[in-house]
């Protein structure tokens, strides 16, 4: 009875379910349909007879374990000692900056690593006036991308494990305390317990971004010895159209990347969740060590320097003698308007996918009554970690080239790989605590006659108002600073910031290059933020 | 209701009123990025001349090297709205005739003065140079006799174009190995510790090389000209090499699915005609196509000429391509 009840509530969800999952299903197998013609089993025993193939692909395992092994490695000191020092001055402007580093645009913070460890920048100077001699070119090659890596990677996991941290109960602490632990013991009795799964899977995750990453290698990689697989398939794509090489190297990375995900899966950690601040500390017994409080130091200064001073970088070389010039070109506002048009399709595009993935998950955890398998619905949103977006792009190219008319495919195509790759970001958000409902709440609705359209303004949306516009706001600043599959099409006609910014930087335009992307950072703040202001209300609820 | 009337207007009218144009003719030629500059010149309107000639609009779009203007080509087939491709050259004659994109020319090619017979009936050439090393003489005192000599200086850094993006890198590699035949391997091999950054392109490496991030460019032997005419500076020098030169000529092509065929013939014989050819020594800076005698800018009489030159047959080219650029990039897989 109970159950029938509850059908009534959810039925349309299911519809709107099925539509969603659907869409991405299809989409995924009309592009492999789409190439299926093209492909030739010959083309995978070229790819693995082939020295620089055989190359690429485990140099591509190589740059991503050090990028991960380096990550990890930062990322747990890092963590202690935030938690440590939870009483320092900038501690709440770090986290906060944190808690922001998925809005930063990779391309922008490419250019920043470039003005701080490039042949003329801030390190080598530092370094020149001093021993009067520089490191010269050891940004561009493994070193260069490993750093960019580290950039946009730290954040992440230093994020996620200092929440591990904050889940120890302050009564764990009065305990070590009492017992007097060596700062070794503390970690490896008291705090790697809880770190252990958030560690692994925060390792698959990076590993996976790295595997799969572009913009960084393309940009610092600095020739065809640092390079990715994603990147060769984009260079098969764009430079020789070779639609079976490139459908061969896709098959190879979405078989490792489909076997990581799953794995990723085994350890289930939210992974977007940002940092909860919290009111009360207890101290730590290894605080006051001196050995703690030059690790401490050391630690802070290494993520400083890493995730925060591309940031800097940007912000000071941005106001320079060609800021007006460039502020005034029609280029820069004809590109910034169509961004703008892109990120807020994508961003409705990307919302209502993550929404019929929430409700196909809402059905099965409380109609069909299987929480487990709820979760695996998230599977479905990362199809961007396993199939490569060039790949994917180039096949839905092909399809709509005949549906179409061919002015309105870039800026079609544009939009929806950009919803893929920001939906992974926005499922992760609203999926999980919209199956916090409880069974209970759910039959008061129902005995209150409270369903459907109803059920979602008067329930669901106070309770989900903040995720939603988190997530919102997350997706649309995602899509307004991705570089994305502009690369692959180069069409004149649309030409987005990131682009922009991507065509000056591979000119070495670099003072014009640091305007626009100072223009992208400060607006990509400014969207996070007022969406976040205006949708996110007050946190009282309306009762 | 209001979210799909919504959509609608996101997806479809303003996409369209975007796009929406005039209803004059319009040619449109996909360029290289090294090209665009020449249109762009205000001083030289040849874009305009062409316009009050055939009264219709050109549209030049810069879409980077020719691999990838082929490849866009590949990708947009029957809706591709272009006419023109101009900024092939001979390393890709083959790739262009085997894709099947170009149609016939029909043009009288018996008064071109390139340093070679010109029998192709798809591409029209429009210039010429030789590629070579630039560097500045002020801060360059003695550069090297040749290719090998550069290779065994490992102190003079150069930056080269990746000859799977760019075909003057491509030319780069067919050099190499036609002067040295097996020996550029290893030769490629010493090369490696010159080479201070792959760029993607020509325009990209030049940026570079004004910023003094390297000491020689691979360009052209007329690149020099630039510098006198444009600058006034005598200092950018084109290094000659004992072992010759390489020949390329950039190349025009029609397309066989042009939605303008008319208006690309006409086109394409200007771009054969006296105003169009005269402009490309001040523009290009490269050599022009036909004899245009008193308007050679007198700075192109300091440039030096190659006694020996190289160049490679298409059926040479579809051969080797690959093999060549395997070659090449397994010197960089290789500690």
């Amino acid at each position: 009875m109970a159950k029938y009840i509850l059908k009534k509530i959810i039925d349309k969800h299911l519809i709107a379910f099925s539509l969603c999952a659907f869409i991405i299903i299809s989409l995924t197998l009309i592009t492999f349909l789409a190439l299926a013609n093209q492909f030739e089993w010959k083309a995978i025993s070229n790819i693995i007879n082939n020295h620089y193939s055989r190359y690429v692909i485990s140099f591509t395992f190589w740059q991503a374990t050090m990028s991960t092994i380096a990550s990890i490695c930062l990322a747990i000191p890092i963590a202690r000692s935030l938690h440590r020092r939870h009483k320092f001055i900038g501690r709440n402007l770090i986290l906060k900056f944190i808690n922001l580093s998925f809005v930063l645009p990779a391309i922008t913070l490419i250019l920043g690593i470039i003005i701080i460890h490039g042949k003329n920048g801030w390190i080598n100077n530092i370094i020149h006036k001093i021993f009067s001699t520089s490191f010269d070119y050891y940004l561009y090659g493994i070193l260069g991308v490993i750093i960019g890596h580290l950039t946009f990677c730290l954040p992440l996991a230093v994020r996620i494990l200092l929440n591990c941290l904050e889940s120890i109960p302050q009564e764990t602490w009065r305990l070590t305390t009492q017992l007097n632990l060596s700062s070794f013991n503390i970690f490896k009795i008291v705090e790697w317990p809880h770190l252990k799964s958030s560690t692994i899977s925060v390792a698959i995750l990076i590993f996976m971004m790295c595997f799969s990453s572009f913009a960084i290698v393309l940009s610092l990689g600095g020739g065809p010895a640092v390079t990715t697989l994603e990147v060769i398939i984009y260079q098969a794509l764009k430079l020789d159209f070779d639609l079976p090489y490139a459908t061969g190297l896709a098959l190879i990375q979405l078989t490792i990347c489909t076997i990581l995900m799953f794995f990723l899966y085994k350890y289930n950690t939210p992974l977007f969740r940002p940092i909860l601040f919290k009111d009360k500390y207890f101290e730590r017994p290894d605080s006051k060590k001196l050995s703690a409080l030059i690790i401490d130091i050391l630690s802070i200064l290494i993520l400083f320097i890493i995730t925060v001073m591309p940031i800097i970088a940007i912000l000071t070389n941005g106001f320079n003698n060609k800021f007006l010039a460039v502020l005034y070109s029609a280029e820069l506002w004809h590109s910034a308007t169509q961004s703008l048009l892109i990120s807020l399709c994508s961003g409705a595009l990307t919302l209502s996918l993550a929404f019929g993935l929430t409700s196909g998950a809402f059905y099965i955890k409380y109609t069909l009554n299987k929480p487990k398998f709820a979760k695996y619905i998230l599977l479905i949103s990362n199809i961007r970690l396993m199939v490569p977006t060039f790949v994917f792009s180039t096949g839905l190219f092909i399809v709509l080239n005949n549906l179409i008319d061919i002015k309105n495919i870039y800026f079609i195509l544009i939009i929806i790989m950009n919803s893929i790759a920001a939906l992974p970001f926005a499922t992760s958000i609203i999926l999980p605590p919209s199956l916090e409902f409880s069974s209970q709440e759910l039959y008061l609705c129902q005995s209150l006659d409270i369903k459907g359209w109803n059920f979602i303004k008067l329930i669901y949306w106070p309770r989900m108002r903040k995720s939603i516009s988190y997530a919102l706001a997350l997706v649309i600043t995602i899509s307004w600073g991705d570089l994305g599959i502009t690369a692959l099409f180069n069409n004149t006609n649309l030409i987005t910031l990131p682009y922009l910014l991507y065509n000056m930087m591979s000119s070495y335009y670099i003072e014009e290059a640091a305007v626009v992307a100072l223009v992208i950072l400060l607006s990509s703040f400014f969207l996070f933020w007022i969406i976040e202001e205006l949708l996110g209300g007050e946190e009282n609820v309306k009762a | 209701m209001k979210l799909s009337s919504l959509l609608f207007i996101f997806f479809f009218l303003i996409p369209s009123f975007l796009s929406a144009e005039n209803t004059k003719r319009k040619l449109v030629i996909y360029s290289t990025k090294g090209f665009s500059v020449s249109w762009k010149n205000p001083k030289h309107p040849f874009k305009k001349q062409f316009e009050a000639e055939c009264n219709c609009t050109v549209e030049f779009l810069a879409l980077g090297g020719t691999s990838a203007i082929l490849s866009k080509l590949m990708l947009e087939g029957k809706q591709s709205p272009a006419d023109l491709v101009i900024g092939l050259d001979n390393n890709l004659i083959d790739k262009a005739e085997k894709l099947g994109l170009f149609t016939q020319h029909n043009l009288n090619m018996s008064n071109l003065t390139i340093p070679i017979k010109w029998d192709n009936q798809y591409l029209v050439p429009y210039d010429y140079g030789y590629l070579s090393f630039i560097y500045n003489s002020k801060k360059l005192k003695t550069p090297p006799s040749s290719i090998e000599d550069l290779a065994n200086s490992p102190n003079i850094k150069i930056i080269m174009p990746d000859p799977r993006s760019s075909t003057l890198g491509l030319g780069l590699v067919a050099w190499i190995r036609l002067a040295y035949q097996e020996r550029a391997v290893e030769i490629w091999q010493k090369l490696k510790q010159n080479i201070v950054t792959v760029t993607k392109s020509w325009s990209d490496g030049y940026n570079l090389f004004l910023k003094g991030e390297a000491d020689m460019l691979l360009s052209y032997n007329s690149s020099p000209a630039y510098n006198m005419i444009a600058e006034d500076n005598y200092d950018i020098k084109a290094a000659e090499f004992s072992e010759g030169h390489y020949l390329q000529i950039e190349l025009i092509g029609k397309l066989k699915l042009a939605k303008e065929p008319e208006l690309a013939d006409q086109f394409l014989s200007f771009v054969l005609s006296h105003s169009f050819q005269h402009s490309i020594p001040i523009n290009n800076y490269m050599f022009p196509v036909i004899d245009i005698g008193e308007d050679l800018p007198k700075e192109y009489a300091k440039l030096f000429i190659p006694a020996k030159v190289f160049m490679t047959t298409p059926k040479q080219m579809q051969e080797n391509r690959n093999l060549w650029i395997q070659e090449w990039l397994n010197t960089f897989s290789r500690k």
